[in-house]
């Protein structure tokens, strides 16, 4: 069963993905944020459960902190980068497209390049990046000849697919990386509270 | 402290409130907390999409850092986001000295 504090940042994680807002950062600063305050909480001699409790009402409704964070300005980040996506996929859709360009190691290097990219700025919905980078040359191939062999130019969306999942991977292990309690041992939020309270 | 009416003072509070020392956002809040006597009691998780704009805008620079054992992203005044404080601090003081002129009461 989760936490009180786990099914807070679950129902916030949500609040955000809502508003299209991505960034593994505000969870991660969040949860430490709730650890400290239910720490302080157990130290003033309430128990676990009513220190988590204090400390998630502190911080806020997080329809609130979803909103604050909406209204700072991060939803434009997340629309600049999916025009900025789009550019960049008709830009290699139209490179491709030209006859004298005919390598199609250096198409498929440069789509999962920069699907990698946006991956790892955005790490939330690869497959918003992989699509808007990828879907086009396919899409020329089927417009221009509707038949089941452009159809398999569908195939060119693993490079950016692979990309951009590998992309968000990278960066979600960057700023997350791995959790050390205060004895040295590698563990999660909830563990953390667990050992807190021992 | 109603939160509208921190509108406005809320990036001098926060560049303030590492003025002295770089610190993560619980420490932060618990400065404006103590520091006010209580009086800044806004909901915490708020003041972090004001420290993300603030390092945005750089102001402040953050990094992660180990605090008491655990990961905690800590934020630091930036040369920029120190010249932005002492200019934020002169004017508040013009305004709160013209505000209690015309008010009264006590200094």
């Amino acid at each position: 069963m989760k936490s009180g504090l786990e099914e807070y940042l679950a129902r916030l994680e949500l609040e955000l993905k809502q508003r299209g807002l991505v960034d593994v950062r505000i969870l991660e600063e969040a949860r430490g944020h709730l650890a400290d305050a239910t720490e302080k909480g157990v130290q003033r001699g309430l128990s676990l459960e009513a220190a988590e409790r204090e400390a998630i009402a502190r911080f806020g409704d997080p329809n609130v902190v979803a909103m604050k964070f909406a209204s700072e300005g991060y939803r434009i980040r997340g629309r600049l980068m999916f025009a900025a996506a789009v550019a960049l996929g008709l830009a290699i859709a139209f490179l491709d497209s030209r006859p004298g360009w005919d390598d199609a190691g250096v198409t498929a290097f440069v789509l999962r390049l920069f699907a990698g990219v946006l991956g790892a700025i955005v790490p939330y919905r690869p497959w918003v990046w992989a699509l808007a980078i990828g879907v086009w040359i396919p899409l020329r191939a089927f417009v221009l000849e509707p038949s089941l062999s452009s159809l398999a130019m569908l195939m060119v969306l693993a490079f950016p697919f692979a990309g951009a999942y590998a992309g968000m991977a990278i960066r979600r292990a960057l700023v997350m990386g791995p959790y050390t309690s205060a004895t040295g041992r590698p563990t999660t939020g909830t563990s953390t509270l667990a050992s807190m309270s021992s | 402290m109603h939160a509208e009416r921190l509108k406005g003072h809320l990036d001098l509070l926060l560049l303030a409130a590492v003025q002295d020392h770089p610190a993560h956002g619980y420490a932060i809040a618990e400065t404006l907390l103590a520091r006010s006597s209580g009086t800044f009691d806004l909901p915490e998780g708020t003041l972090y999409p004001a420290l993300h704009r603030l390092e945005r805008a750089g102001l402040l620079t953050s990094r992660w850092s180990e605090v008491s054992g655990r990961r905690r992203r800590v934020y630091q005044l930036t040369a920029k986001g120190q010249r932005a404080l002492a200019r934020q601090q002169h004017e508040w003081h013009d305004f709160s000295r013209a505000v209690r002129a015309v008010v009264g009461g006590p200094a």
